[in-house]
């Protein structure tokens, strides 16, 4: 919890800076740029959350966005189903991505990140195959999700990121399920000697987090009313940056849900702050990637600290 | 003459959480071999840590050869061979010898120089045939500790501490060591022998300091060397002569029975237990008896026929989770890389076979009752359930795992060295659980080197030499000595 309260310090810290330096800053408009861009990320930053803590990483994360998003828009146009038909369609690819992914690292006994990176490639290819290579329209019917809603004037899709970060924060440390996720990641041989098979739980994590990737694909997709089989190239990068400041761990073991969400808000607040002050592309990704490394630096001191 | 003193420390004082060293004042001579007695958590480790450098934070001065430690910026002054060894696994064996100090010129390393540097250090510790290239993780614990050692003397340290140096090693091996231990001396290098084992304190010994709660409470010289008084202080109470509890192996019940087993190293290997039957298995190393036990915990390729309490199983289970099902346990080697999970809570760590329904949550309450339970049984010394499992001492952290395997109404409980690195108290402790373990009807074979060890607990030791059992020990009529030449005997015929 004291881990979690310095990450809001930070932020709080981040965001005092920009409005001092922008009085427009703390604003409506701004707020909602912020809350606007979170949500695909956030579904991303959960997947990558409970896989890294398995031990594991999934770079595949933002194809499968990509694929999903693109099973959307050609089921919805081209097939004329409904969005939650269409969504649902996604929601099974996605966890049969993951199915896959699992099941050959781990029954294949292969690194987690030489499987993932190909099912990024394979993804980011049927996803162009599936929509051949275009970007499909689809309008308001998915649109609507992305607009403010009366309640505090958020969109239903960031309230649907917020209802599965705290879904999957539970999930992780009140459930069986959740503490062997831990376990594996801690100390595989211990748990397989314990007597626990330890196969399924690291193959589900990764139809988790597949499914996940339709979820950042619905959020995406409203975003842009439309299905872009080029989306969220690179994206998967900005999730395990935001897992890693938010103190989760590359070796396993060791993470939150809530502290990769505050580190999803981090970044939000940093690029959306530093756009605000006309800083251009290529010095915002510079300051960014300090960033990342400075909070990877703080939590390893906090954590040998903690450890002497 | 007045020997030399090598290494003074006065007031040493060093808390945690809470004060674990009590102002420490002793010293050592030069050529002198120390042991340092003391229960879990009396503050051995930590000294060992501040002689070698690994603490810093600590009030007091300590002065090495009239020098204080902190100026020293030599690490090769002391060197340190831990309990739980710290080699890099994925280099070389030379590699891990020379580690920190490789012969090279401009970064390249010099191979030749490194390769026969290293044969000449594993020479002064018997270990001339080993190959200096092999990755260090191919060897086993006892030749691991051995390189330490070898690590030690080839840094030509003046003072060298041995944390727990015969915990994994056989009678052969800790005579081999000892005589490491003289020339040691002999090269005026100091000794600092920390262990639990009395008998081997005694043998080695010039002085012997007991430690308990942080505090030094005996210092005896080798003409005064007395058990009883150890022991006393060591506890801190009376050391009554614990009775063992008188319990009766059902004869002619069998409940076990394990037909033609046969790995790579085992060659038909069978055994049959009575029902709540403790037996041993004693050997040289590679001898094959902690095959046997990873064969019946499905760690290996192995065929056989198993019947476990009239269910014949036909084959061995193949994986551990099949093993557990048939109502198996294991407790392994290396605690620290098979069983803790370290950064986790004492009660995940005990429980993490207990929790049955993985698509529920987990009852904080339920799993805090099942750790203050099972720690009941193994007298585990802890804070509470959520305390991390990596600050208890060895011993504890022994019982937490022991404690994993509690509950389960096992049939067969597969124990390999289960009191290495564990303190004389909390070595009569496990003992009491594993007796009353198979009091409830449990079976328990050990596999160990100590053989001291198996003859405290166990009904009937049987010797294995190259895979096959060579003889079979009755407690009505053991003998130390003939089980030890048992280990021996098909080896030297052939």
């Amino acid at each position: 919890m004291t881990k979690h309260l310095s990450l809001l310090l930070a932020l709080f810290l981040l965001i005092l800076f920009f409005s001092l330096l922008n009085p427009l800053f703390f604003s409506t408009p701004t707020l909602q740029a912020i809350g606007n861009q979170i949500p695909d990320l956030t579904f991303l930053a959960v997947a990558l959350t409970l896989v890294m803590i398995t031990g594991g990483i999934d770079l595949s994360v933002g194809s499968l966005l990509a694929l999903c998003s693109s099973i959307i828009g050609v089921h919805m146009i081209s097939n004329g189903a409904s969005l939650s038909e269409a969504f649902l369609i996604s929601l099974l690819g996605g966890a049969l991505c993951g199915l896959i992914t699992g099941t050959i690292t781990t029954l294949g006994k292969i690194p987690s990140f030489i499987v993932t990176l190909g099912m990024l490639e394979c993804a980011r290819g049927v996803a162009y195959l599936v929509t051949d290579s275009q970007t499909v329209y689809i309008g308001s019917e998915v649109g609507a999700l992305a607009e403010s809603t009366g309640f505090l004037g958020v969109s239903p899709i960031f309230m649907l990121a917020i209802v599965i970060v705290i879904l999957a924060q539970l999930l992780l440390t009140r459930t069986v399920y959740g503490r062997y996720l831990v376990a594996i990641g801690t100390n595989l041989d211990a748990v397989r000697l314990s007597g626990i098979n330890p196969t399924p739980y690291q193959i589900s994590v990764f139809m988790i987090s597949g499914t996940l990737c339709a979820f950042a694909a619905l959020s995406l997709t409203a975003r842009l009313a439309s299905s872009d089989p080029n989306a969220a190239i690179g994206l998967e990068l900005s999730a395990i940056a935001a897992a890693v400041i938010g103190g989760t761990s590359l070796m396993g073991g060791r993470g939150s849900v809530i502290g990769s969400f505050i580190g999803v808000l981090i970044i939000a607040v940093l690029q959306t702050g530093l756009a605000s002050m006309g800083v251009d592309e290529p010095t915002k990704r510079i300051i960014t990637g300090a960033v990342i490394v400075f909070a990877a630096l703080m939590d390893f001191w906090r954590t040998k600290q903690r450890r002497a | 003459m007045v020997p030399e003193v090598l290494l003074t420390l006065s007031g040493i004082k060093k808390s945690f959480s809470k004060p674990v060293l009590n102002s420490i004042d002793m010293q050592l001579n030069k050529s002198e071999c120390l042991g340092l007695l003391g229960a879990n958590g009396a503050g051995k480790s930590t000294l060992s840590r501040i002689l070698g450098g690994s603490i810093t934070d600590y009030e007091g001065e300590i002065t090495i050869a009239d020098r204080s430690l902190r100026a020293w910026r030599d690490d090769s002054l002391v060197s340190t061979v831990h309990q739980e060894l710290s080699q890099i696994t994925n280099l070389s064996i030379a590699e891990n010898i020379f580690f920190g100090r490789l012969p090279n010129q401009y970064g390249v390393i010099n191979q030749r120089s490194l390769l026969e540097s290293a044969k000449a250090a594993l020479e002064l510790v018997g270990l001339e045939s080993l190959d200096a290239l092999k990755r260090i993780e191919e060897v086993d614990l006892a030749t691991r500790q051995l390189i330490e050692i070898a690590r030690a003397i080839a840094h030509r340290s003046e003072l060298i501490i041995l944390d727990e140096p015969t915990s994994s090693l056989n009678k052969a091996e800790v005579q081999k060591l000892f005589k490491q231990i003289h020339s040691a001396k002999k090269r005026e290098t100091s000794v600092l022998f920390i262990s639990h084992k009395l008998d081997e304190v005694f043998a080695i010994c010039d002085r012997i300091a007991v430690l308990r709660d942080g505090e030094i409470v005996l210092i005896q010289s080798r003409h005064e060397f007395d058990e009883e008084a150890v022991l006393n202080a060591m506890s801190g109470e009376k050391n009554a002569e614990k009775q063992s509890k008188d319990r009766q192996v059902e004869r002619g019940t069998t409940s076990f029975n394990l037909k033609n087993l046969r790995t790579q190293k085992l060659k038909n290997f069978h055994l049959t237990l009575q029902r709540g039957e403790i037996a041993g298995l004693h050997g040289l190393d590679g001898a094959g008896h902690k095959e046997i036990l990873k064969a019946l915990f499905g760690l290996s390729d192995s065929q056989g026929e198993l019947t476990l309490d009239d269910k014949n199983l036909k084959s061995l289970p193949k994986t551990p989770h099949a093993a557990f099902q048939q109502r198996i346990g294991y407790v392994p080697e290396d605690r620290q890389k098979f069983g803790l999970l370290p950064g986790e809570s004492i009660s995940l760590n005990i429980c993490l076979n207990k929790l049955k329904n993985w698509l529920g949550w987990v009852n904080k309450k339920e799993t805090a009752i099942q750790t203050m339970k099972a720690a009941r049984m193994t007298k585990l010394v802890y804070g509470g359930p959520e305390q991390p499992v990596s600050e208890l001492s060895g011993g504890n952290q022994q019982k937490a795992i022991f404690a994993r395997w509690l509950e389960h109404d096992l049939e067969l409980l597969l124990l390999d060295e289960p009191t290495r690195g564990v303190d004389v108290r909390a070595r009569e402790e496990l003992h009491e659980v594993i007796r009353d373990l198979a009091c409830s009807g449990t079976n328990v074979i050990i596999a160990s080197n100590d053989l001291k060890d198996l003859m405290r607990s166990c009904d009937r030791i049987i010797t294995i030499v190259q895979g096959k059992t060579s003889k079979e020990f009755w407690r009505e009529s053991w003998d130390e000595a003939e089980i030890t030449a048992a280990t021996l005997s098909i080896a030297q015929h052939d």
